[in-house]
């Protein structure tokens, strides 16, 4: 640390760690308090300490098998879907041809409808009835009658994939091209002197360099993913049967529907430590841990 | 060779745009159909007599009512809420500029401290600063909430500030975090000399780093203005007139009425695509490749 360096310290640091600091550790403590209390608001004047109960009541609860189902079935087809193709994206955003700017935009456009609507948009093209989905089906005679497809399980399921890729591309395959972007052209350059093919060029220089970016992007989508409640809400409402009734579905039902504070936080702890094993995983799979990529 | 590359990029353009744009037409073409139209079999692929209802309505909804009246005498259940959607734009596009100045500022300065210079901690609170984001929105809502309620003695609920603070802690981890991974990638060799040719921190930081990093600082800009102009939970607890309520929270509310006026809901999230739009399209020109492969020289 060379002089001059505390002052720095603190002008680079406390702009942002005021704004993020108060709204960090008081709700975490406050919701790790509110996670061992008895603290239903329909009582209120029955809150009490009640140690570990409200993880055992959740754990114990008729919906924690079927929503880890759900939740684990949908980050597995999600996560992996938006990390490729947000990857893909990026790809042909960074090429070199006329109409690319237009099209770096147009990937972005979903991302400024709010999520209300884009969730309704993709329930009303599927919707039995008046859904623009079936009658397409119809019309190229690849079903006799209207199906419903928000009323069957797997069905379901894509289509809450769908809506969630549709909704949450954007923002990945913004930081892939970012990341693309800032690949120095020398590392190309000398690949070509050593006679490189396209596909190891890709893979020695574009993956690496884009391996903590993919941990970003990874961490991000997942949470994300995990969290989703906005979409399960407006498009299946948790149907067919509990089949799309995520986690957080019930984190919500918990805390809005029973106003039971406890149990909806001791639900949200444990989504946050299959969280953090999560993260973990992925900085081993990816192997940055604190590697500087320091040339 | 060539022709197979120009034939793999216009395919997926195609595609890429099709993805895109078929929800967002058809959004349009229903936005443009009446109630009667929306509900029936098969659907309407494009009206035959478009009508400006729903937009009309959403911008000015009581001469809308009273046309409407005047031309029918009859009139459905319409989501009174809409009323607020000007006052809502003007407070999502405020909010949203603003949250884009703080993260470009803020996350620039600290993700620079955080990895040019070495001093104990600093990994610490780096990941102190991340960690707040893995808890789920649900189980902090409420501190925040109280946070906002006495905010160092000011009861800010219900303010364009509140909205502010809240969208600043929710987007400024992130930011940090993605630009710390662009700081890092970039050899801090032209720092170096730069110091050694007498530049301050400072100095250093506006002339030498910020032309190397302009591709990720544009994406944390795009990122913190779409996060907060998207972003419903925080602003729905917060706020609670339209003082203060954004976009998404008028558009939720027009979606939670009983009688879901399918049209209004699509023409309400059309226009509010529309500024987002404005925004990306400025920012995103500066996404081009920055100066890396020069300055690296």
């Amino acid at each position: 640390m060379r002089r001059g360096d505390l002052k720095f310290i603190i002008v680079g640091l406390v702009p942002a760690l005021s704004f993020i600091f108060p709204f960090t550790f008081y709700p975490i403590a406050y919701a790790a308090y509110v996670s061992s209390l008895h603290y239903d608001l329909k009582y209120p004047e029955e809150i009490r300490f009640a140690g570990f109960n409200n993880f055992i009541e959740v754990f114990n609860s008729y919906y924690m098998a079927d929503s880890t189902m759900a939740t684990v079935t949908f980050v597995a087809l999600a996560v992996p879907l938006v990390v490729l193709i947000s990857l893909g994206l990026a790809l042909l955003l960074s090429q070199n041809f006329r109409g690319v700017g237009f099209l770096q935009w147009l990937v972005m456009v979903p991302w400024a409808i709010p999520l209300v609507d884009s969730g309704a948009i993709w329930k009303w093209i599927f919707d039995a009835n008046y859904g623009i989905f079936n009658a397409a089906m119809k019309s190229l005679g690849l079903i006799d009658s209207y199906v419903p497809w928000l009323n069957l399980r797997w069905p379901a399921m894509l289509i809450l994939v769908v809506a969630f890729l549709w909704v949450q591309l954007p923002l990945p395959t913004l930081l892939f091209l970012a990341g693309i972007q800032s690949i120095p052209q020398e590392l190309y350059e000398a690949a070509m002197i050593d006679g490189a093919k396209s596909w190891a060029k890709f893979r020695a220089i574009t993956l690496t360099w884009l391996r903590p970016f993919m941990l970003i992007v990874a961490v991000y989508v997942s949470l994300m993913a995990i969290w989703t409640f906005d979409l399960v809400y407006v498009i299946t409402a948790g149907g067919p049967g509990n089949f799309t009734a995520v986690i957080s579905y019930y984190t919500w039902s918990e805390m809005f529907t029973f106003l039971n504070f406890g149990r909806a936080s001791a639900l949200a702890f444990l989504v946050v430590l299959v969280s953090i094993a999560l993260i973990i995983a992925y900085f081993r799979a990816l192997r940055v841990g604190r590697i500087r990529l320091r040339v | 060779m060539v022709n197979g590359y120009k034939a793999v990029i216009v395919i997926s353009s195609i595609i890429v745009g099709i993805w895109v744009l078929f929800p967002i037409a058809w959004m349009f073409s229903i936005s443009l159909q009446t109630e009667p139209e929306i509900h029936s079999a098969p659907p309407t692929l494009w009206p035959k007599n478009p009508n400006i209802f729903n937009y009309w309505f959403i911008f000015d909804a009581s001469s809308a009512i009273e046309a409407r009246l005047q031309e029918s005498g009859r009139l459905s259940f319409l989501p009174a809420v809409a009323r607020w959607f000007p006052n809502a734009l003007a407070n999502s596009v405020i909010i949203g500029l603003v949250i884009t100045g703080i993260n470009i500022l803020a996350a620039t300065l600290a993700s620079y401290t955080f990895t040019r210079i070495r001093f104990r901690g600093s990994g610490l609170l780096f990941y102190m600063s991340v960690a707040g984001r893995l808890i789920p929105p649900v189980a902090i809502v409420v501190p925040y909430y109280i946070i906002i309620q006495n905010f160092f003695g000011f009861n800010l609920l219900d303010t364009l500030l509140a909205v502010i603070l809240v969208h600043a802690a929710f987007t400024l981890p992130i930011n940090i975090w993605i630009l710390n991974t662009y700081l890092s990638a970039i050899p801090s060799d032209i720092e170096d000399a730069a110091r050694v040719d007498g530049y301050g921190r400072l100095e250093t930081l506006f002339k030498v780093v910020l032309p190397v990093i302009k591709p990720g600082i544009v994406a944390i800009g795009i990122i913190s203005f779409m996060v907060s102009w998207g972003e419903f939970f925080f602003a729905f607890m917060v706020t609670q007139t339209q003082l203060s309520r954004t976009l998404p929270v008028i558009v939720g509310f027009m979606a939670a009425q009983p009688y879901k006026p399918v049209g209004i809901l699509m023409a309400g999230g059309l226009v509010s695509m529309l500024p987002a739009l404005v925004v990306i399209a400025v920012f995103r020109r500066y996404l081009l490749r920055g100066l890396v492969a020069g300055a690296v020289r």
